[in-house]
């Protein structure tokens, strides 16, 4: 028989320390960590670190030898062993003064690119759209902060870049579902591709930049991410139909940045650019002031930005002329016969929610005040279908510098001040958001912006009135929150409901006496037992025999007892299961239990309370 | 023009190395070489390099100052010196950079590279004046691809080559030829960038999270809205009020402890002082032991464990399942040395809060946020930035110049 050496297998074989690992892969161990980061390769924990570590029991990271026996095969590995070769020559030419040797080879630098990493990790488009949450709150994140030492200028414009062509794609496609706007910043969920996509966007603060957490790591996240995001926009961009990266409106990016900015071009509009221009030419001034004019309209003109030919926002007349052909034929299943049995497949509803809050927008106009954040408002506008004009970028159009124009060109203030009142005829809604208003545009509404995000988590349009300017606003709610699957709206339903089964056997007990031609008062509730007495001997003076008159409470005593019988016995079921499970799954079942039993519970328990708060109401309207 | 015979009579032995190099016939390559000097002596260059308008020209005009110049005879000095070198002249290498690099200051630029340029070079060599790379600078190249393509289209590579041929809208042969070729090569590629087969299934496992929600983005509590309903605001700040309380209880007991060891420190050098550590024989044990963190720990736990009645025996029922109870399978201890990072409050207090969105004031940070969510999921491992201390210890010495001083 072999003689077994100690730490020849098992964990120790199976497992590798940081140390072992970086000198394995020849690398530096802060590229060592950017890999990792890179691959998706995690510290592991042995379940015994001293037998991982061949006796040793100083603390230490684990690996998995097989992801790094993985690892060595990886061709970014190569380039970074070539930039340490590159950074070294770039040193010496520095040092002996070869400038121009210098730059040639920061010229020819070894360069990396990660998509091939991102195809592995995410072997489908699927995979990818799941792990967008890390991403975009990431982007989001640097899109936000400052340029510094540790962050550079470009890093935090490619960041926003991205998450412009994100919103705008979001926005344009309208599947943004939830928002919430919380003290850290804003939480807002859109549903891409069948998939839930949550991620937090910070307030525009000027950002306090921690000083105790690691930017290179940091930084490499970033980049794996912004590399990750661009791939599934360009999928995104592609399946709707929109030329990838979007063309930037340069004056719009001066005006208000943001996502209107940002021109969604159709790859159809693209191919057939003439036909759509001379349709555009045919479309008579009348039919131009009659359709809801965008602010990114009026900034078009302002540099004859090809008479607006592409248009930012989605309440556009391309989209519009889309959606006209776009109209879904319905499908309607052949009726079932007795050998065919047709299978009915539900499909895409014009009326229901989904498509309701999609449209919930449309036919208003908002006029955003200067003093709300707009890049939150907008956002949340846009997708619900609405158009926003903002009152900054009105003041920034109407009260030009004329000395900081380019060109000497003449501003037609008149002209201008003309199709400014033209825009502001359409306004619907005034998103105000100031303790009182020194004077009101009859025909508008007023609303604070809470309204919105209210309105949207909850998929129709919620009473203004609550949302007024220098009112108190009803709670910010999560539209996650800890509601467990309770619904308050549909509490009103609910107890009718269960009302009505109850007046429904009432009434069926009171039609059993009624067939005696004699009425009797059941309400078992509050009668006592002499009553009861009394009643029973005067039927039974009448004739009618003892059983019938109980064979109700009896029928229902007898449903209750049948129920808990049925439960035991259900019950008892459940536990024979249970034996015959094993450790593994009753652990994974006794999780599931505790998940919906947690769940019931708050359930129940906003249950009572809305009772209480109801009887309290009517209390209240009895005393008045 | 007449060929000459094969000059192999004419040529005497080669044997040995002075032979070989003395009986070559090089005449014609002389003649060429000083051919070619000449040339470049008038020029400046060959002759064969300049083009055939660089050469010629063809004069149509008449100019008036040639036919002046015609009767006119120039000095015969005038000739000598016109016959100087088209070869500039050599200068002492010194001399010379400097001449170029004064010339290329005044366009501000050295050996071609501007100075802009030059000193973002030093920064990424790390050549700055305070030795410090700065990341910025280091990331500073913009992540945006510029050809980008579908990277989940069907055999997308084949997609992105099909795509950049198509784009040179030239369906050449050539072309074809090339897609073909790089299909092939992709085929049968043998180097160490071919695709590794088989990844370990370990690579799939999910990393060792210490939280029980491994989502990027934790839902926030309702608590943390801007707006929040006061009940649940309430809760919240009980629970950040908890996690506060528990925190000062534990620094107060360690504070406890320590002045309690330095109590006990003082006891025991008065003791020293005065000589009674053989005197006292019954309290020995007690002071002479030596004093131990872990030895006040386990004076102070026995107290509590006793001065807590004894819990009723209620077996938990192992039917029920206890909604107290933290879910399993949540990693409590640290992987590797350190723990992650702990969460800072983020909670408004009742002046704070406002219903409005114009008035909000941020809490907490996000970037700390993430780097938190990463450690906590086991994204990545928990690290403590370590300062670099000094490596020896500071010697003191005296100069020897103190004797020059008398």
């Amino acid at each position: 028989m072999r003689i077994k050496k100690k730490h020849q297998a098992g964990a120790a074989r199976n497992f590798i320390t940081r140390t072992q690992a970086v000198k394995k892969l020849q690398l530096s161990l802060a590229d060592f960590r950017r890999i990792c980061i890179f691959k998706g390769i995690y510290p592991r924990a042995p379940r015994s670190a001293k037998k991982a570590n061949k006796g040793s029991t100083a603390p230490t990271t684990f690996y998995y030898t097989k992801d790094i026996q993985y690892l060595l095969h990886e061709p970014v590995i190569q380039k970074f062993r070539d930039h340490k070769i590159f950074a070294r020559k770039l040193s010496r030419a520095l040092g002996r003064g070869d400038v121009s040797d210098a730059k040639r080879l920061d010229e020819n630098r070894p360069r990396y690119r990660l998509d091939m990493i991102v195809k592995e990790r995410y072997p489908t488009f699927l995979d990818a759209v799941r792990d967008l949450d890390d991403a975009l709150s990431m982007l989001f994140l640097f899109a936000a902060m400052p340029a510094s030492d540790k962050v550079s200028a470009r890093v935090t414009e490619d960041a926003e870049k991205l998450c412009n062509q994100w919103m705008a794609y979001v926005a344009r496609e309208r599947l943004l579902r939830k928002v919430f706007v919380s003290i850290k910043g804003v939480y807002y969920e859109a549903e891409v591709k069948g998939q839930e996509v949550v991620w937090l966007v910070p307030f525009k603060f000027p950002q306090y930049v921690p000083t105790d957490i690691d930017f290179r790591i940091m930084l490499t996240f970033l980049e794996f991410y912004t590399t990750l995001l661009q791939f599934v926009l360009y999928r995104l961009y592609a399946d709707a139909g929109i030329v990838y990266p979007p063309k930037i409106d340069a004056a719009k990016v001066q005006g208000v940045g943001g996502i209107s900015a940002y021109v969604m071009e159709g790859k159809r509009e693209k191919e057939s650019l003439l036909q759509t221009s001379t349709i555009k030419k045919a479309i008579t001034e009348s039919e131009m002031a009659s359709r809801a004019q965008t602010i990114s309209t009026v900034l078009n003109k302002i540099t004859d930005h090809a008479a607006g030919d592409a248009i930012a926002t989605p309440a556009d007349d391309d989209d519009e002329e889309e959606e006209v052909t776009d109209t879904l034929d319905k499908f309607i299943a052949l009726p079932s016969t007795d050998t065919v049995i047709s299978d009915i497949i539900p499909q895409p509803d014009e009326t229901s929610p989904e498509e309701i809050v999609k449209t919930l927008f449309s036919p208003f106009t908002f006029y955003v005040g200067r003093e709300v954040p707009l890049e939150i408002v907008e956002f949340a506008i846009l997708s619900l279908g609405g158009t926003v004009v903002s009152e900054s970028v009105l003041d920034g159009y109407l009260h030009v510098d004329t000395d900081a124009l380019p060109d000497a060109e003449e501003v037609d203030f008149d002209a201008r001040q003309r199709e400014v009142d033209a825009l502001l005829q359409k306004v619907t809604h005034q998103v105000c958001d100031r303790p009182a208003l020194a004077s009101r545009v009859p025909g508008r509404i007023y609303v604070q912006p809470q309204w919105i995000f209210d309105s949207l988590n909850r998929g129709r349009l919620v009473p203004v009135d609550e949302y007024a300017v220098g009112a108190t606003l009803p709670p910010h709610l999560s539209p996650w929150g800890d509601g467990a699957g309770y619904d308050p709206e549909g509490f009103d339903k609910e107890e009718e409901g269960e009302e009505s089964e109850e007046e429904v056997e009432e009434v069926e007990g009171d039609e059993e006496v009624e067939g005696d031609e004699e009425v009797i008062e059941v309400d078992e509730d509050e009668e006592d037992e002499a009553l009861q007495h009394q009643r029973e001997l005067e039927s039974e003076a009448k004739g009618i025999i003892y059983s019938s008159t109980t064979s109700k409470k009896r029928k229902r005593a007898d449903k209750k007892l049948k129920k808990s019988a049925e439960e035991k016995q259900a019950e008892e079921e459940k536990e024979l299961r249970k034996i015959m499970m094993t450790n593994k799954q009753k652990k994974l079942y006794n999780q599931m239990q505790y998940g919906i039993q947690k769940k019931d519970t708050r359930r129940e328990t906003l249950k009572t309370k809305r009772r209480k708060l109801e009887k309290n109401k009517q209390n209240k309207k009895r005393v008045l | 023009m007449e060929v000459d015979a094969p000059k192999q009579l004419s040529q005497p032995s080669r044997k040995g190395r002075k032979a070989w190099r003395k009986n070559v016939d090089v005449s014609d390559i002389q003649e060429g070489l000083e051919k070619v000097r000449e040339e470049n002596i008038l020029v400046g260059t060959t002759l064969n390099s300049l083009s055939s308008d660089q050469l010629f020209s063809v004069d149509t005009t008449v100019s008036n100052a040639a036919l002046k110049k015609v009767g006119k005879k120039p000095l015969k000095v005038d000739e000598i010196l016109a016959q100087k070198s088209a070869i500039p002249a050599l200068i002492s290498r010194k001399r010379g950079i400097e001449r170029e690099a004064a010339a290329l200051k005044k366009r501000g630029k050295v050996q071609g590279v501007t100075y802009k340029e030059l000193g973002r070079l030093l920064r990424v060599a790390g050549r700055t004046a305070d030795g410090k790379t700065s990341l910025a600078n280091l990331g500073a190249d913009s992540q945006i691809i510029k050809d980008i393509y579908d990277a989940w289209a069907n055999g997308s590579e084949d997609a992105k080559l099909e795509d950049k041929v198509e784009k040179q809208e030239s369906h050449t042969k050539k072309s074809k030829d090339l897609l073909a070729n790089a299909k092939e090569i992709r085929l049968f590629e043998t180097t160490s960038y071919a695709k590794m087969q088989n990844p370990p299934s370990t690579i799939t496992r999910p990393p060792i999270a210490f939280k029980e929600s491994r989502k990027a983005v934790d839902v926030p509590v309702e608590g943390k809205s801007y707006n929040p309903t006061l009940e649940s605001w309430q809760e919240l700040l009980a629970g950040e009020n908890a996690v506060l309380e528990k925190a000062e209880k534990e620094r107060l007991r360690e504070e406890e402890q320590r002045e309690r060891i330095e109590r006990l420190g003082e006891l025991l050098d008065e003791r020293e002082r005065l000589g009674l550590d053989e005197v006292d024989s019954d309290e020995e044990g007690e002071a002479s032991a030596p004093v131990s963190t872990v030895d006040v720990k386990k004076e102070e736990e026995p107290e509590s464990a006793t001065s807590a009645p004894p819990m009723p025996s209620t077996e938990p029922d192992k039917t029920t399942i206890d909604l107290t109870k933290p879910k399993k399978n949540v990693r409590k201890h640290k992987l590797g040395k350190y723990r992650a990072m702990e969460h800072p409050i983020e909670v408004k207090l009742s002046d704070e809060l406002t219903d409005s969105l114009r008035l909000i004031k941020p809490e907490g940070n996000l970037a700390k946020d993430r780097f938190i969510s990463f450690q906590e999921r086991g994204i990545i491992e928990s690290r403590v930035q370590v300062m670099p201390g000094r490596k020896y210890k500071k010697k003191v010495t005296e100069k020897w110049s103190y004797k020059d001083i008398k």
